[in-house]
């Protein structure tokens, strides 16, 4: 997707650049400009919410391979360092705990491949309101009660856990609202 | 130590902890109060306190001759009591070292690179490195070689205007724009083009007027 914008945002600059030579296109160019402003926001803000996103749970996703996959290179560094970072400053306090409980993964130190316990993770339960995007007919809501089923129409919105319709955001036949 | 004394020690389990918690919690959003060095220093001790009762009562155990598994309920029930006070502090002390890292973490983000003295003596050693590293992070993702190339400390709302009013709220002299020189002289109002006037309103040179 960023791809994408990036070539957006050079295609409007170039545009822009070249509008505001003529003296009558103006308001073009002021049209431009805002265009370029907003575009630009919309960058910001993308890379912003992934890096807090990212901090937020940054131990779940260094550790889950199928999260680390989605980064982009330079996030994958930022998520690294920055869990180094996490590591030394909760270490200069953790580390005079009592031996075996100084870690900040586990509560306290266990066997090898004991639950890393302490490693907050997304909510997948929360609610969140959708809309359907492609008619999906009757859908299996919740693979625990298997009869009951829904009736996916486009234009439907419904409020349901967001582990529910996580494999159909991820085919794109819902949107989040 | 006299029986007392253990019975009163017993009876504040935890209450150290929840104090630093109350100290971070209670303070105003957006500011870090002093780093309660003594505070964090009578946790940890409070925690060692607490192991060395652990390993005594094992160490009573193993002498009997019992197995841990075969243990005396009290002395198990005990043992867990302390083992689960040390995992108590160790979250108030987390919770405490987390919400400020986080509000170290917004500092970069609302006022930069420079930490202002005021706040950096509210800051443990160890919260300014992580400043400084933090800072040098978020940089680097900024920058061209290896980033983003994007400066993403701008623009944290969305833009409506192209220019924006604006109030001098301290004489700054003069300053050159896109449109020619305009003299900043405190309480006057300008129209300015919003990415020049912006990282004056975030200094606090500039006002915002809203319409």
């Amino acid at each position: 997707i960023v791809g994408n914008v990036v070539v957006v945002v050079v295609v409007v600059v170039v545009v822009g650049g070249g509008g505001g030579g003529g003296g009558g296109d103006d308001l073009l160019a002021h049209i431009y400009h805002m265009e370029l402003n907003r575009v630009r926001f919309m960058l910001r803000a993308y890379y912003r919410t992934r890096l807090f996103k990212i901090e937020q749970h940054v131990l779940h996703v260094v550790k889950e391979a199928e999260v680390f996959a989605r980064l982009s290179p330079q996030e994958q560094e930022y998520a690294t360092n920055y869990t180094n970072m996490v590591e030394e400053h909760f270490g200069s306090v953790l580390g005079q705990l009592p031996e075996k409980y100084t870690s900040m993964l586990q509560q306290i130190e266990e066997e090898e491949d004991a639950e890393l316990d302490m490693v907050p993770e997304p909510n997948l339960d929360k609610h969140v309101f959708c809309r359907v995007k492609e008619d999906r007919g009757n859908f299996e809501i919740d693979p625990d009660d298997v009869e009951n089923t829904v009736d996916l129409a486009q234009g439907d919105i419904y409020l349901v856990r967001y582990r529910f319709i996580k494999a159909l955001l991820e085919e794109d036949a819902v949107e989040l609202i | 130590r006299s029986a007392h004394d253990a019975r009163e020690a017993m009876s504040a389990f935890g209450a150290k902890g929840a104090g630093l918690v109350r100290d971070i919690a209670q303070s105003e959003a957006g500011t870090i109060p002093p780093y309660n060095d003594e505070l964090i220093r009578t946790v940890l001790d409070e925690c060692q306190e607490h192991h060395r009762s652990i390993l005594k009562l094992i160490g009573d155990i193993q002498e009997a001759g019992t197995s841990l598994e075969a243990a005396k309920p009290d002395d198990a029930a005990s043992i867990l009591v302390h083992h689960q006070a040390v995992l108590r502090n160790k979250r108030a002390l987390l919770v405490y070292l987390n919400e400020r890292m986080r509000r170290v973490r917004a500092l970069r983000w609302e006022v930069g690179t420079g930490l202002p003295e005021v706040v950096a003596e509210n800051l443990s050693h160890s919260e300014r490195s992580f400043f400084t590293s933090y800072s040098g992070l978020v940089n680097k993702y900024m920058g061209r070689r290896g980033g983003v190339g994007l400066n993403l400390t701008l623009d944290p709302t969305p833009p409506k205007d192209h220019k924006v009013q604006v109030r001098v709220l301290e004489d700054y002299g003069e300053i050159v724009t896109r449109d020619g020189n305009v003299d900043l002289s405190k309480n006057t109002v300008h129209l300015l083009w919003r990415d020049e006037a912006q990282p004056l309103i975030t200094e606090g040179i500039l006002e915002k007027l809203d319409e």
